[in-house]
């Protein structure tokens, strides 16, 4: 798969990372750049998720959650057609822990995957890998 | 066991390790914060950042080994910075340049080794990141990548002074 991605694409997908945690943030960038899987946009503030996704055309998200509702409501945002980003692009979730209501609202809001922490780049990568079959 | 020649331009490399000025430094969290991490994503007991001096090997972070240095004679990361990537002995007792190396027939008993050179711009190769691990053990292209961004982190810290280092969130 990541063969075909390197092949078949034209331009590397622009993906916003928006995680509060340096280390993943920082070496999952670094990683993409390095296998040409995507340009990473990183964001640490929910607020400057929320500017990058107006200023920018995303071709996937990658949202580690700290304080659920607001990361919630952009996910809502983004479904609801409010930002510039496409309102059907994949969703990944990181999440510290998770309930079955809390699965059933993100599967609603057609969230992709949905990974626990702590994470590792690895898990994201394979699901980078599983979403991007979806663009 | 096989001792590493010293690099061609041993003497050039030496200076520039020596003007990171980092050597004997006491531990800092931006350094433990990538062993940590790699300890993590790899689940292997021991990660190290190793910077080769004159005749040892000093460790700026260790996690899984009490001590903090070694020998340059004995230590695998003298043969990895002569390496141009990154060096993996999959299992050290069928290694002919390891199999009776101290580290291997006694503690820490490494079988595992991974070690990606810490490349200045310049040039210079003044250390690793390795991963040890005490049984057999192999890296796919996905783990080698991340390996690699970790190890880019590293020199970057290297190449900071702590006082502008500024807190990371």
């Amino acid at each position: 798969m990541l063969q075909s991605v390197k092949k078949t694409t034209m331009r590397m997908p622009l993906v916003l990372l928006h995680e509060c945690e340096y280390m993943v943030r920082k070496t999952f960038s670094l990683f993409a750049a390095e296998m040409n899987l995507a340009t990473v946009v990183e964001t640490s503030e929910i607020s400057q998720a929320k500017i990058k996704l107006t200023d920018n055309k995303f071709d996937m998200i990658i949202l580690g959650f700290d304080e659920w509702s607001q990361e919630l409501h952009l996910i809502e945002l983004i479904r609801s057609n409010m930002t510039t980003t496409k309102k059907d692009i994949p969703i990944i979730v990181i999440l510290p822990n998770i309930t079955q209501s809390q699965i059933d609202q993100l599967r609603q809001l057609n969230v992709s995957e949905i990974i626990l922490k702590p994470t590792r780049i690895k898990t994201i990568q394979t699901a980078f890998t599983n979403s991007y079959k979806q663009l | 066991m096989i001792i590493a020649p010293k690099p061609d331009n041993e003497d050039k490399r030496l200076q520039a390790l020596r003007d990171l000025l980092i050597l004997d430094t006491t531990s800092e969290e931006r350094f433990d914060r990538i062993t940590q991490f790699a300890k993590f994503e790899f689940d292997v007991p021991i990660v190290v950042i190793s910077l080769i001096d004159d005749d040892r090997q000093w460790f700026k972070s260790v996690i899984g080994l009490d001590v903090c240095s070694t020998s340059r004679d004995v230590a695998f990361c003298s043969h990895a910075i002569l390496q141009d990537h990154i060096m993996i002995v999959e299992d050290a007792t069928k290694d002919e340049r390891f199999f009776d190396n101290p580290l291997v027939t006694g503690d820490p008993l490494i079988r595992f080794y991974a070690g990606a050179q810490l490349a200045l711009p310049s040039g210079e190769r003044v250390g690793t990141l390795c991963l040890i691990d005490q049984k057999p053990n192999t890296l796919d292209e996905v783990d080698l990548t991340i390996l690699s961004s970790l190890r880019r982190m590293v020199v970057e810290e290297l190449l900071t002074k702590p006082e502008k280092n500024l807190q990371k969130k």
